[in-house]
């Protein structure tokens, strides 16, 4: 039980480890703007006809 | 207070003039900090858990609508607004912002769910389609209140008004389209966006038919035109409020407007109106527009407690988007408020958190700088107690008598967002404006000066004459509301800035906030 508790509390540890890290350096939004700026180039490059 | 002036170090050091997301997040001291980052998580894992089953709509959805993109980044628009924020400040702006993407999450998760350009020949999708409304962005969608088994999403709001609000440059493209398509570029580009994204054919294919309204302005009426045009085989509605709203003759008129509206939506639906959901719905609008109401009381004392865009896109997004039918919103409006009154009690008892300068803000705002008001009182000590963004129907609906609930209805279509003051004339405009100043005992008003707007500039020298007499500081601000190629935010903060220091003889209390390059950021 004891066994189960702590490595249950290490992951819990480890979790919040990586996502704080993410948290604070911004790394969510920097890899959104990754993202972000392929989808628009992708967008960018359709041919898209105005019409109605 | 984020500034330290014995480093030199201040919040403008976040911007970052070459990339669109901040260089990294504040630290706010541990408490605020850990309790930022159990709203940032939450908010991950609230989306996941709402949109994760829809991943392959998303994705698909992402390479076909340019404007779902920005919603990837709505964690940055919640750090736009909450930058510099500690304690209970910080708070009511993550309750408050957090209302506003629960509800434009769960209707982008509706629209995975039934759009045709999605969902190929699915029948689900279809069944979903045939038993749900469509709105237009500036129609709130009130009058389903009395059709609790019919669903509803305002396409425009969550296709233009949304996306524009999270993402500084996300109508540009569409803008671009319409202008090009041949609409003069001097139209407001609120409009103009949902214009564009009809020309690109970029809605969602959502709903059996659609509801939409009469804004009195020129831009909104060719925009109604070319929708009208746009959506072939979808039979329209428009609601079209009286403009002379303070007269009671007109009343009579704006009630069988809405009588024939709800006729509309029985025959197209196949639905009977339902008075009971009815006046379920509006009890729950009237405790909504009673919690609206006591911020703005609370926010009339020496000890304003939610300020700012926490205040004002709240109330839009629970008027305009939810019609006052959330209850996830209203679980917020009631926390907020309960939270408000016990920090009015803290800082009263201990005369503590008065605003060096209080202001209101007035005339329509720049979808793109939504934290504009965050700004100046982080720079420049000025907060905003309220804003005419927030001032929307609050009036109660008569529960019971079906005729004066019919009125009170009417009454809230005639005070929607943009219809009662910047379209309601100069009673409604001009003259409110004092009526608020003294309300809320402010000697300082931003004015919003939206370059393609007619009519508010129709007035803008009456308002600098009333002002003048009153000695009432009109700060105005140019602004483009949906594109920052006009005006930049960086020239929005310049104006603000010179008014600053060259009328208040001013030191900013963050200098790093005075002048930075933000054009690429969200």
């Amino acid at each position: 039980m004891k066994k189960v508790f702590v490595k249950a509390a290490k992951i819990a540890a480890s979790v919040f480890a990586v996502t704080f890290a993410a948290y604070i350096t911004n790394a969510d939004m920097k890899l959104v703007e990754r993202l972000y700026d392929a989808l628009i180039k992708y967008h960018d490059s359709r041919h898209v006809e105005e019409k109605l | 207070m984020a500034y330290d002036p014995k480093t030199g170090k201040g919040l403008g050091r976040f911007y970052d003039a070459d990339h669109r997301a901040f260089k990294f997040r504040e630290w706010k001291g541990l408490k605020d900090t850990l309790y930022d980052y159990g709203r940032w998580m939450y908010l991950y894992c609230f989306m996941a858990a709402k949109l994760g089953p829809y991943a392959p709509q998303m994705v698909k959805g992402m390479l076909r609508y340019r404007w779902l993109v920005p919603y990837l980044t709505a964690a940055n628009m919640v750090d736009r607004h909450t930058i510099g924020q500690r304690g209970k400040e910080l708070q009511y702006s993550h309750k408050q912002f957090f209302s506003v993407l629960h509800h434009s999450v769960i209707k982008v998760k509706e629209i995975m769910q039934r759009d045709a350009n999605l969902n190929g020949n699915s029948k689900k999708a279809e069944a979903l389609r045939n038993n749900t409304v469509m709105f237009d962005e500036m129609t709130p969608s009130l009058i389903m209140m009395g059709f609790p088994t019919l669903d509803w999403i305002d396409i425009a709001m969550m296709s233009v008004g949304m996306p524009s609000e999270v993402d500084q440059n996300s109508c540009v493209y569409y803008i671009d389209a319409i202008e090009h398509f041949g609409l003069a570029p001097d139209v407001c580009p609120e409009p103009a966006t949902e214009c564009g994204v009809a020309v690109t054919d970029d809605y969602p294919r959502v709903g059996k038919c659609y509801v939409t309204s009469s804004m009195p302005c020129d831009g909104a009426v060719q925009q109604t035109a070319l929708m009208t045009r746009y959506l072939k085989g979808v039979d329209i509605f428009q609601i079209t409020p009286p403009q002379r709203i303070n007269e009671p003759e007109v009343q009579e008129y704006a009630v069988k407007n809405l009588k024939k509206a709800i006729k509309f939506i029985e025959d197209e639906m196949g639905v009977k109106w339902d008075w009971d959901a009815f006046w379920k719905n509006a009890e729950m609008y009237n405790q909504m527009a009673e919690c609206m109401i006591e911020k703005w009381d609370v926010n009339a004392t020496d000890y304003p407690q939610v300020c700012g865009a926490a205040l004002a896109l709240q109330r839009e997004f629970e008027f305009m988007g939810a019609a006052c039918m959330d209850k996830y919103m209203l679980k917020t409006d009631l926390e907020v408020t309960k939270m408000m009154h016990k920090g009015y009690e803290h800082d009263s008892k201990l005369g503590v958190n008065k605003p060096k300068y209080r202001c209101i803000v007035w005339a329509c705002p720049a979808h793109y700088y939504t934290n504009f008001a965050n700004w100046a009182d982080l720079c420049w000590g000025v907060r905003c107690v309220n804003d005419m963004e927030a001032m929307l129907s609050y009036l109660p609906i008569t529960i019971g008598d079906k005729e004066q609930a019919l009125k009170d209805l009417a009454r809230c279509y005639e005070r929607m967002m943009m219809r009662s003051h910047t379209n309601g004339g100069y009673v409604n405009l001009l003259d409110e404006l004092w009526k608020m100043c003294d309300r809320f005992n402010v000697n300082i008003v931003i004015m919003y000066d939206h370059v393609s707007c007619r009519n508010v500039g129709g007035l803008h020298g009456l308002f600098e004459d009333e002002a003048r007499k009153r000695g009432i500081h009109l700060i105005w601000v140019p602004h483009d509301v949906m594109d920052p190629r006009t005006v930049s935010r960086r020239e929005m903060r310049d104006a603000f800035n010179k008014y600053m220091i060259n009328v208040f003889r001013e030191e900013p209390l963050d200098p790093t906030l005075l002048d930075y390059e933000d054009n690429l950021s969200w």
